[in-house]
């Protein structure tokens, strides 16, 4: 995946600017920031959400903006995305929410059926994918009776189900304590590795960044500020993130998320 | 496999614990059942719709509702204008008047009562300590029982008004009182009380209690607590049921006419016995205009308070 | 000049608006002083609100069915009008609701990609939207005894035009209800879906109408307890429903059987309500597992 001088305007807003970064497959890189740097906004450039004003982002090779709606598509299908809102419909069961992360690949008629009445080897197959993430048991019940770790796992099911080749996770240890939250990054890790995917994750969690990832990326207003590995990053820069990131969490109580 | 068997095992067994309902399972069942029952036994495929005599008589009424001075020749706006006009000024701005104030009179009447209604009705404030723990001891129990007495008798009255539809309290209404518009306005009172009464009271008990408990602890006696914290919370909510309960005033007042008194239904029913179905159906459209017109009124006034203040 | 909030305003307006109507229908508190022959009436009336007819109330023709078991027939066929009438009308609601809607073709849930659905969210999807909203205004606002009129003139009686008749405004209204509880509901889900690649039709069917499905429910649950007082007035133009009986009765001064069919329309309303109001809650929180 690489992005190459890409800039992202709303209006009079820059999200980001002049932004160049490549990831090769496999790697696992985290995105570390105050909220309202870019972070959301990169991970949404690599998914085809959002479409750069300047620039150009490219896939394997393959310039999105060149793509045809359908080779768009089969990129969406191939990545898989996982929001801070986690995005799941509360009163369907579990099962039936992991089966949408398919829709791409099935018509109309047999995404009805994967919902109404899932035929025994999409069960089979979704039995698999929670199995990967350790809540097999729930997978008849109704998605908004699990708690909320549970419902993060189940979000993680259904980008798992895509088959993707590549990970993107928007925050998703923002509001989560520090143990619970290794827990669901270890899990991250682990999944990609296993799965052989890429893994882009943003965080606002340094040490956390520091303690998971082999390569770290910060933004800040838009830039970045540095991309390396954590051994390699000078005090100076630390200081200048960690100051960053912990000011806005202080100055908010929660962090916030200004364009989604 | 035997991996795919055990998975295969553990899915039947999760599948069959899943969570249902049992009760909306044979709801559903029942539903479906009772629509096949009735569309089969209802009579409605034993006589032909279509049947050569039924074609005809739609021909022929399609054709009357022509305005009669333009059937059988090319149009011309003057005849038109002038055939609308006539009815208009005879009773078509007459009847819309009646019929627009029969709508204001019976809902501002039913908005208006329902408010004791709703206050009797509510869980929350009629029981002996409203908001508050209840109090213990055989006197209070008895008091608690009195309160739920009345709950019971006020619910049971509001639904008695709701189930009787409108047009029934018109046409019983009538009879009692003579041609006028208080049976007409009466009845969409009365039945829109049963509507609006447990709307509200459902309002009321859904409010959070934290403000009210604390009135209640300072002394403030039920009145006191309903007119000056419930009334101002309820509001919003109270003022837009009251508004969709309008829309349907007009909608029925276009219609009770039909049972006697001066407005838009007494001249359909009027031009309906006389078979002039033209100035009927030109009617029936000034009806849905009025109606249209009030729904955007609605829609207006709606938006207006859910702005702002 | 007073400042007051809108929303007092408009209680001002309303009340001013109760007291002209009042007024331009000459409603005064002396026109509710019931004349002798009205007290009379009304006294006896309501003296046989507790003693409701158990058997006819003057000789009838050799063969006709008990009182209670017609009145029974009549809530029956009253059912039959309402449940087939909500049929069609979730049927017609079903279809003119998507057509009505704007979320299949709306700019956050549909590429806009190929020239086809270019066309079609430029042009095509709001000009079929436009005219169904139209439609549906049209449907809606000619009363349901209003269209029975109309269809009685045109083919006579006939079962279906009773059915038709409580269908088309009723069906208007729950499309318009179904395309407004649909476009409003939260499109995080859906946003999901279409960034996995999902198609506007596949979004729109299966991320935003299921979690819509419990309100629509709900209302279609309201809808048809109106349908099944509407079906109760239509006997009053000849269909075999309850209201048929009450007016029958009411004229010949039968009025201990006029209540034996209020109590029985009073009693199939009740039942339907509580029915309805239980299947609400019960769709709220399926957690029961069975045993």
């Amino acid at each position: 995946m690489l992005l190459r001088n890409v800039s992202v305007r709303y209006g009079a807003l820059t999200a980001l600017d002049s932004v160049s970064l490549e990831v090769q497959a496999g790697e696992a890189i985290a995105l570390v920031g105050p909220s309202g740097a870019g972070k959301t906004t990169l991970l949404k450039l690599f998914n085809g959400a959002v479409r750069p004003s300047t620039g150009e982002v490219s896939v394997d090779g393959r310039i999105l903006a060149a793509l045809s709606p359908a080779e768009l598509q089969q990129v969406r299908a191939d990545t898989g995305f996982i929001y801070q809102d986690l995005n799941l419909i509360p009163n369907l069961r579990v099962i039936q929410n992991i089966v949408t992360g398919r829709f791409g690949r099935r018509s109309l008629f047999g995404s009805a059926v994967d919902v109404l009445l899932p035929s025994r080897s999409t069960a089979r197959a979704v039995y698999r994918v929670l199995e990967q993430v350790g809540i097999e048991e729930k997978l008849y019940l109704r998605t908004d009776m699990l708690s909320g770790g549970q419902q993060q796992r189940v979000a993680i099911a259904r980008a798992l189900y895509q088959q993707p080749r590549a990970l993107l996770c928007d925050e998703p240890v923002a509001s989560v304590d520090p143990l619970r939250a290794r827990a669901v990054l270890a899990l991250l890790k682990k999944l990609s590795e296993d799965n052989g995917l890429t893994l882009c994750v943003s965080l606002h969690h340094l040490e956390l960044a520091k303690e998971f990832f082999p390569r770290l990326v910060a933004v800040r207003n838009g830039r970045i500020l540095f991309d390396k590995k954590p051994d390699a990053i000078t005090d100076q820069e630390y200081t200048e993130i960690y100051r960053l990131t912990h000011a806005a969490e202080n100055n908010n109580g929660e962090p916030e998320n200004t364009h989604q | 496999m035997d991996t795919d068997n055990s998975v295969n095992l553990a899915i039947e067994q999760l599948h069959r614990q899943r969570p249902r309902s049992r009760f909306v399972r044979y709801s559903v069942c029942l539903m479906l059942l009772v629509i096949a029952l009735s569309w089969l036994l209802g009579d409605f495929f034993t006589t032909d719709l279509f049947n050569g005599r039924r074609l005809q008589n739609l021909q022929r009424f399609l054709q009357e509702l022509i305005p009669y001075p333009l059937q059988g020749r090319a149009f011309d706006w003057a005849i038109a204008l002038d055939w609308l006009d006539k009815i208009l000024a005879d009773r078509g701005w007459q009847a819309l008047g009646t019929t627009l104030a029969i709508s204001v009179a019976a809902i501002v009447m039913a908005g208006c009562s329902s408010l004791v209604f709703t206050l009797l009705a509510a869980r929350t404030l009629s029981t002996t300590e409203p908001f508050l723990p209840a109090p213990l001891g055989k006197h209070s129990r008895f008091k608690q029982s009195a309160w739920w007495l009345v709950v019971a008798i006020t619910r049971l009255m509001l639904i008695f008004l709701r189930a009787i539809p409108e047009y029934v309290w018109a046409f019983l209404l009538l009879a009692v009182l003579g041609i006028s518009a208080w049976p007409i306005v009466l009845a969409l009172a009365l039945h829109n009380i049963g509507i609006l009464g447990k709307l509200s009271a459902e309002v009321v008990e859904n409010l959070p209690t934290a403000a009210l408990a604390s009135l209640r602890g300072l002394g403030a006696s039920r009145l006191q607590i309903a007119g000056a914290a419930i009334m101002p919370m309820a509001l919003p909510r109270l003022l837009m049921f009251f508004f969709y309960r309008w829309e349907t005033c007009v909608r029925e007042a276009t219609v009770l006419g039909m049972l006697g008194f001066v407005s838009l239904g007494f001249w359909i029913q009027d031009a309906r016995a006389r078979n002039v179905y033209d100035e009927m159906f030109l009617l029936i459209i000034l009806g849905a205009a009025l109606i249209m017109g009030g729904d955007l009124v609605s829609a207006i006034v709606r938006a207006l308070i859910r702005n702002n203040r | 000049m007073i400042r007051l909030s809108r929303r007092r305003w408009v209680i001002i307006t309303i009340l001013i608006a109760g007291l002209w109507s009042c007024v331009a229908l000459d409603l005064n508190p002396a026109g509710l002083a019931i004349g002798a022959g009205g007290l009379g009436l009304a006294g006896e009336f309501f003296t046989h609100a507790l003693h409701p007819a158990l058997q006819y109330e003057s000789a009838v023709p050799a063969g006709t069915i008990p009182i209670l078991l017609r009145s029974l027939q009549a809530a029956w066929w009253t059912l039959i009008f309402a449940t087939t009438a909500i049929s069609l009308a979730v049927a017609i609601g079903m279809l003119l609701g998507f057509t009505a809607s704007t979320a299949w073709w709306s700019e956050d849930l549909t590429a806009r990609d190929t020239t086809w659905r270019r066309i079609i969210t430029a042009y095509l999807a709001p000009a079929i939207y436009g005219s169904t909203r139209i439609l549906i205004n049209l449907m809606r606002s000619i009363h349901e005894l209003l269209w029975a009129v109309l269809l009685l003139a045109a083919f006579g009686i006939h079962h279906m035009g009773a059915a038709i008749a409580i269908a088309i405004p009723c069906g208007g209204t729950l499309a318009k209800i179904f395309a407004e509880m649909i476009d409003e509901t939260p499109r995080d889900a859906a946003l999901a879906m279409r960034d996995a690649g999902a198609t506007p039709l596949q979004i729109y069917f299966i991320g935003l109408l299921p979690r819509a499905l419990p309100d629509i429910a709900a209302y279609t649950l309201y809808r048809f307890e109106c349908a099944l007082r509407t079906s109760a007035v239509l006997g009053f133009f000849g269909f075999p429903t309850l209201g048929f009986y009450i007016a029958a009765s009411f004229e010949n001064l039968h009025y201990a059987e006029v209540w034996t069919y209020l109590y029985v329309l009073f009693g199939l309303v009740a039942l339907v309500d509580w029915w309805s109001g239980k299947l609400r809650r019960n769709m709220l929180l399926w957690t029961q597992t069975t045993a």
